[in-house]
């Protein structure tokens, strides 16, 4: 635009495309005139003549005028074209000047849309109208401040006033901050220090999963089952004082323990000792260790109701909250679960260290089941199956019962060798019977720790060995295992030591009996035999010389083919004493006490002589039924008789009584004879 | 038996830390191992696998000597017998050889290993070969002489075992019998030593006296794949435990090629 004179009137209209000369259309013609002449005011029709004329004379009198024409033409044609050019600036700068325009105008449109919706939206381009929206700008008449001078001043004192007051705010709640802070250090440092007592003590501290900011203390037994091992972790929350509390979430955390109690006949006759349970105000070690007894507990309860289901067979019943377990025909085992808070203690009995003992067993075997996890988690595992491993109830009662079952079986086995061992002696027999029951050492596995080894010999390897001397030649040897499958019942491994033995053949030991009985039996019977053969003697040359040098041999017995049975032999009977032959049987047999029911609670040796009438042999008949009470009035054929000898249980005194055809009865009143003494007068009747 | 396993190494330095850890992760003490392991290589020409009459007479196990042989017969294999030994029978240095703890692996019973070459590479991401171990056994060396297998040396195993559910991860290193206490039937050809040197003498295998770390489970068969998913999944899952201080990786199979080579 600079380069255009300042009053050049510039026209939009655009540049005539014909070059036959100016249009003639009228107005075209006054925009002409308006615009070279300054209107139609000053404008003189003469002057316009003039103006021609003068016009075409200078232009017919200058020379070369033919030359010049080309080169006017010449000039303005450039000139036409700078004008164009001129044009199409100033046209490109209007254009903008234009665009500026609109633009303020649409500022002003969206200024006034919020005021004056409908006459905004007649300007306003429909641009911004779709991309901004109506409204969104507005404008407001802002009122002149009405503050003066000395309100400022005010103002500035009030500020200055509220800045103080709050400094002195601010300082004093960071210096309130900083007491707190204080003592939030010292109960942090009271926590952590009671953290780390509780660490240095060997109770494993860690994050809890569900709060990781949250401290816990694992205080159950990593090999537990598993509804016992989550419930082994609880919080050490910090209490307000710093102190530290036990926080165990929903698992119930009252103290807890398993009570045993025995019952004898019915009656309550012992107890074992409850820990008491501890206060509010304990140290926090004694609590996590109280909540750690309190877990063990619930898991034997646990473990005790489970196994109790399996053991029906064995006469373990469940009855109510309470397991019985029959330990020995009078005796029961009576379990149960009891809250300690709320425990009163019982009344001491007779069997209160049974009691004790039996509930010691129960922990300990637990803490061995517990090991027995251990053992079965970190052995090399087999090939990955589908199968899921299940966790089969421990053997806890089972043990028990097993134990007691031994026991019972060696009480009966020293109350039957005490009575053979009393019976022998009164009798004077020689040798000694020599009765020893020792425990065979255990075959344990290696690398067992001590507590486990103490296990495994009390429980695991119950076993015995009774070896009795019958003879300078015989031994019997039994070994007694119990073993706690399939019932928890003894079985007795019967032998005669040395395997030459004379009793070998004719007593032929059974091996493995299962039932008591059977091995009593055979003991009561091989004892009988070996004081029967104890009295035989072969014959020797001796004899036939006796009797041609017509001295007298003397009479022996001799064996028969039943082994407790032995023969009177005199080598110079003629055939018709030999026909009056005599023969003693032995026996050992159980006898009832008076007005007993069939109760084996004694032992009776017997011993009975009687004549044969042939050569063949007889068993025992008539003599065998004689009751002992009836002895003194029975009379009894010359040549026959018997003796016996009898022991109660619980007595150490045996009492001796018989009859025979020679002295008659022989009651208790009289002295006890031996066996010597007794065969002597069965020999000589 | 298919075994799959992942393998990482530990410095000789990590190894006391490496122990914490994994005594935390499995909740058990480790149980410590020492062993021989003697290499025997199968005959390349002749191989007729096991010898028969051994097979025969060994009852209810033959059907596992057998299925041994089976793979035996495929291929000459380098298999190994392992003992259990104890520090104690490794004899103090400068022992006389008369005082020196007699081992006759003959008398005492040991462990015959064979492994396959691992699997080709496939989708799972870990290791994975066929797998044969028969235990309790006496006279084993005897058997593999009869069998025309060479005894080619031997080393000594000292490892670590932890047992994670079904995962055994089992940390180890091998040590060198130094040449010098090796006896020789003649020049070239080893035989199996009656004593140990001491264990002080026993170099490292590995130069930097790396402990291998190797995590293994078992599975019946290889064609189970429902179960090869499921030892896939539990070894991937120990990876992800481990990640960032135990690099457990799979392995290229040509590491644990058993094949004796022309």
């Amino acid at each position: 635009m600079s380069t255009l004179p300042t009053q050049f009137s510039v026209s939009l209209r655009s540049w005539p495309l014909s070059d036959g000369g100016p249009s003639k259309t009228l107005p075209s013609l006054i925009q002409r005139i308006n615009s070279q002449r300054g209107g139609f005011l000053d404008l003189d029709e003469d002057e316009l003549r003039e103006e021609i004329a003068r016009e075409e004379a200078g232009a017919g009198t200058e020379p070369g005028a033919g030359e010049d024409d080309d080169a006017a033409s010449l000039e303005e044609g450039e000139e036409k074209l700078d004008r164009v050019k001129e044009l199409a600036t100033a046209r490109d700068e209007m254009l903008a000047q234009i665009e500026y325009a609109m633009f303020a105008l649409d500022f002003v449109s969206l200024l006034i849309s919020k005021d004056q919706p409908n006459q905004a939206s007649l300007s306003i381009s429909p641009f911004l109208r779709e991309h901004v929206g109506m409204g969104t700008l507005g404008a407001d008449k802002v009122q002149t401040s009405k503050v003066t001078e000395a309100q400022r001043e005010d103002n500035k004192r009030i500020a200055k006033g509220w800045k103080i007051q709050n400094l002195n705010k601010t300082a004093d709640s960071i210096l309130a901050s900083a007491t707190r802070l204080e003592k939030e250090i010292e109960l942090e440092t009271a926590y952590w220090k009671q953290v780390l007592t509780i660490s240095e003590n060997g109770w494993a501290i860690c994050r809890l999963p569900t709060e990781k900011h949250t401290l816990g203390v694992r205080f159950g037994f990593s090999e537990a089952g598993p509804i016992f091992k989550n419930r082994s972790l609880a919080a050490l929350r910090r209490e307000p004082d710093g102190s530290i509390s036990l926080d165990q979430g929903l698992a119930p955390s009252e103290p807890q323990s398993v009570r045993v109690r025995i019952y004898s006949n019915g009656e309550q006759t012992g107890c074992s000792i409850m820990p008491s349970a501890i206060t509010d105000a304990a140290p926090v070690e004694a609590r996590i260790r109280q909540a750690r007894n309190a877990i063990f507990e619930a898991e034997l309860w646990h473990e005790l109701s489970r196994e109790s289901r399996t053991l029906q067979a064995m006469g373990v019943r469940c009855k109510g909250d309470t397991i019985i377990c029959p330990i020995s025909p009078a005796k029961d085992v009576v379990l149960d679960l009891v809250i300690l808070d709320s425990y009163a203690p019982e009344p001491s009995g007779n069997d209160d260290k049974l009691a004790e003992g039996i509930s010691l067993a129960l922990h300990l075997l637990q803490s061995y089941a517990h090991r027995q996890n251990f053992v079965r988690r970190t052995k090399p595992p087999g090939p990955l199956t589908s199968f899921k491993r299940t966790s089969a109830p421990y053997a806890l009662l089972r043990y028990l019962i097993t134990r007691a079952n031994h026991q019972a079986t060696l009480s009966r086995v020293h109350t039957l060798f005490h009575g053979i061992c009393s019976i022998l002696t009164t009798v004077s027999h020689l040798p000694r019977l020599n009765c020893t029951v020792t425990e065979p050492p255990s075959e344990l596995p290696p690398n067992l720790t001590a507590t486990e080894t103490t296990v495994v010999a009390l429980f695991e390897q119950i076993q015995a060995q009774v070896t009795v001397s019958l003879s300078d030649s015989c031994t019997l040897s039994m070994k007694i295992r119990t073993s706690r499958y399939p019932l928890s019942t003894s079985n007795f491994n019967l032998s005669l030591e040395p395997a030459n033995c004379v009793l070998q053949e004719s007593c032929r030991p059974p091996g493995i009996v299962d039932q008591w009985y059977k091995a009593y039996d055979y003991i009561l019977f091989v004892t009988s035999c070996a004081l029967a053969s104890s009295f035989t003697s072969l014959p020797t040359g001796n004899e036939e010389a006796s009797a041609e040098g017509n001295s007298t041999p003397a009479s022996r017995w001799e064996p028969t083919t039943r082994p407790h049975i032995i023969r009177l032999v005199r080598p110079n009977q003629d055939m018709r004493q030999q026909l009056r032959s005599k023969q003693a049987s032995f026996s050992l047999t159980p006898v009832s006490p008076p007005g007993g029911k069939n109760m084996q609670s004694g032992l009776k040796l017997r011993v009975n002589w009687e004549c044969i009438g042939d050569l063949s042999e007889r068993p025992s008949t008539a003599l065998e039924h004689l009751d002992p009470g009836e002895a003194l009035a029975w009379k009894v054929a010359k040549g026959e008789g018997f003796y016996e000898w009898i022991i109660m249980e619980g007595e150490n005194e045996v009492v001796g009584r018989g009859a025979s055809g020679r002295e008659g009865s022989l009651g208790l009143d009289t002295p006890i004879k031996s066996l010597k003494e007794v065969m002597e007068l069965a020999a000589s009747t | 038996m298919h075994e799959l396993f992942l393998t990482a190494h530990i410095g000789e330095e990590d190894c006391p830390k490496a122990l914490q850890i994994l005594q935390g992760y499995c909740a058990m003490s480790p149980t410590s191992i020492l062993r021989r392991r003697l290499y025997w290589n199968g005959p390349l020409l002749h191989n007729r696998g096991l010898d028969p009459t051994f097979i025969t007479a060994q009852g209810q196990r033959a059907r596992f000597w057998s299925s041994l042989s089976e793979q035996l017969i495929r291929q000459a294999y380098t298999v190994l017998l392992l003992y259990d030994v104890t520090r104690d029978q490794f004899p103090k240095a400068y022992t006389p050889a008369e005082e020196k703890p007699e081992l006759d692996c003959d008398a005492i019973q040991g462990t015959l290993l064979w492994t396959d070459l691992p699997d080709p590479a496939n989708p799972r991401p870990v290791n994975s070969r066929l797998l044969m171990t028969i235990e309790g056994e006496k006279g084993l060396c005897n058997l593999l002489e009869s069998s025309s297998y060479k005894f080619t040396g031997e080393v000594v195993e000292e490892g670590y075992r932890f047992v994670h559910d079904y995962v055994v991860i089992y940390l180890t290193r091998y040590l060198d019998v130094p040449t010098e206490f090796q006896e020789m039937e003649y020049k070239g050809k080893p035989k199996v030593n009656k004593t140990m040197p001491s264990f002080e003498s026993l170099a490292p295998f590995d130069s930097e006296n790396k402990w291998i770390l190797t995590a293994s489970l078992q599975v019946l068969a290889a064609s189970d794949l429902e179960h090869m998913q499921k030892g896939t999944d539990e070894l991937m899952k120990i990876k992800a435990d481990f990640e960032g201080c135990f690099d457990f990786q799979m392995k290229d199979r040509h590491i644990f090629d058993t094949r004796v080579k022309q």
